[in-house]
């Protein structure tokens, strides 16, 4: 199988993830519940993933990264933890429904006002209605790195400046480029970092967190056990225990250690270069395919896409259609006849999809990472090629789905 | 046969974390002890301990600065 379907899960993970889970399995007892070897043993191998998924997001508080099922558990965790009733959030366009939906809930149930930077037809932020939307009073400013539909990338920088001049946390929803390239976390002064860690860090299932910079106020959405201060009533003050309730899934997380300690090894910087590479590919591709229709912000020259500007950046996540074809029974059709597996649809994602005027007919998206070769992305535009000449040579005939 | 009472410098902590990143910052520096379950002579917990003999106290007191944070030390028999 041709997999390229990355910005949905790895589905690849290098030999020291599949490793790491099974001697954990094997060996770990449960993180803070005891102070046996097992239990011991557990609690190191969280501490060391907290480092390590710390050092990729360039976070020096390795004990704020607070671990969760997923990202979509970590930004509720933020949101709720954060956002009041009555509270002003600005979210954007480009937003999964992670965090569109959490608003919504909000928005319904404590009249939290929400206002959304908008993106035109080519999936491009208005930067200038976030300067105008984000006031003082707004409390939270959401923002995701990399659209999910398009593979554009926000300028985080200009989303951090303008929460701080209001006053307001930014929350980063890094679950399209959390390993595929390098994020500073202190650096960009971000408040809330949202992960998850089976996409481009190529982990388990089941894993992903919060990381919380110091000062960022979060209450804890879950309460539980947390293997300490069994006798207060409410949540520990201290992270991460603040924001972990209930038995850590300790299996996957040695998994998720190993890859970011992989990740690190094989350089987030190499990693990114191997997947503009392949994206410059795939478009330039696409480009020539006349039937094909490629959704979000690309340079006409290719060639300046190469990761030194965010306003070219690219997560490798790429969407098109095909004239002719519905975007379903196109990726049927892939998985039918040339064993390439890709999404249609939504993608959780209905505001871009609005954007780009894509809300009727979905989109098929191609998305790679770090065990995707160049090959595989010829193979992906040899069967776009010949799928445009099937529908073309099926003239009068009904077209496919569409 | 009763087991034999030791006197022990224990640290206790609000975070399995920091349990760990002392025991960690311990062995690197060579300051003796070990994590044990919190003492409830301490506090009724369930939480993790750093139990050292009394004289790695002042080493112990030393090195905690910037690298982790406790919430006390207790001079206890176990």
């Amino acid at each position: 199988m041709t997999y390229l379907n990355c910005a949905a899960t790895s589905y690849w993970h290098p030999d020291c993830v599949v490793d790491a889970v099974t001697s954990a399995l094997r060996s770990l007892g449960s993180t803070g519940r005891g102070a046996a070897r097992g239990e011991l043993d557990a609690a190191r191998t969280v501490m060391l993933a907290r480092e390590r998924v710390a050092r990729v997001l360039g976070f020096s508080h390795p004990e704020r990264v607070v671990f969760a099922q997923n990202a979509t558990m970590a930004l509720n965790m933020a949101i709720a933890g954060v956002v009041r009733a009555g509270d002003h959030v600005v979210a954007t366009d480009w937003d999964h429904n992670s965090i569109l939906r959490p608003l919504h809930y909000l928005a319904e149930r404590s009249s939290v006002r929400v206002d959304f930077v908008p993106a035109d037809a080519c999936g491009r932020l208005d930067y200038d209605a976030l300067d105008r939307l984000v006031t003082p009073g707004t409390r939270l400013v959401a923002c995701t790195h990399a659209s999910n539909l398009t593979g554009n990338v926000a300028d985080v920088r200009r989303f951090v400046e303008a929460a701080h001049d209001a006053g307001a946390l930014v929350l980063l929803d890094a679950s399209q480029t959390a390993g595929a390239r390098p994020i500073s976390m202190d650096e960009l002064g971000i408040d809330l970092l949202a992960f998850t860690g089976h996409k481009a860090l190529m982990g388990p299932q089941g894993t992903g967190g919060l990381l919380v910079a110091p000062g960022a106020d979060v209450e804890p959405l879950l309460s539980g056990g947390t293997g300490v201060l069994s006798f207060e009533e409410g949540m520990p003050e201290a992270f991460p225990e603040r924001l972990e309730a209930g038995t850590l899934n300790g299996h996957g997380i040695a998994g998720l250690s190993a890859a970011a300690d992989f990740v690190w090894s094989e350089g987030l910087h190499d990693i990114h270069t191997h997947d503009l590479a392949l994206v410059r590919r795939f478009v330039g591709g696409c480009r020539s395919i006349p039937a094909v229709r490629v959704y979000g912000s690309f340079p006409s020259d290719l060639a300046l896409l190469d990761g030194s500007d965010c306003g070219r950046d690219h997560a490798p996540v790429v969407s098109v259609n095909l004239e002719g074809w519905d975007s379903a029974s196109l990726a049927a059709a892939l998985d039918e006849d040339y064993d390439i597996a890709v999404r249609a649809g939504g993608h959780c994602a209905p505001r871009m999809h609005r954007a780009l005027g894509t809300q009727d007919t979905g989109a098929v998206r191609f998305s790679f990472g770090y065990h995707t070769t160049a090959d595989e992305v010829d193979l992906a535009l040899r069967a776009l090629g010949e799928l445009a000449s099937e529908d073309e040579s099926d003239e009068g005939d009904e077209a496919h789905g569409a | 046969m009763a087991r034999r009472l030791r006197r022990r410098a224990v640290a206790a902590f609000d975070s399995t974390h920091e349990a760990l990143e002392c025991e960690r910052c311990c062995r690197e520096a060579g300051v003796l002890g070990r994590i044990i379950p919190t003492p409830t002579a301490i506090r009724a917990d369930c939480g993790l301990a750093w139990s050292m003999p009394p004289e790695e106290r002042e080493a112990f007191e030393e090195l905690a600065p910037g690298r982790f944070s406790f919430a006390g030390v207790y001079d206890l028999e176990l």
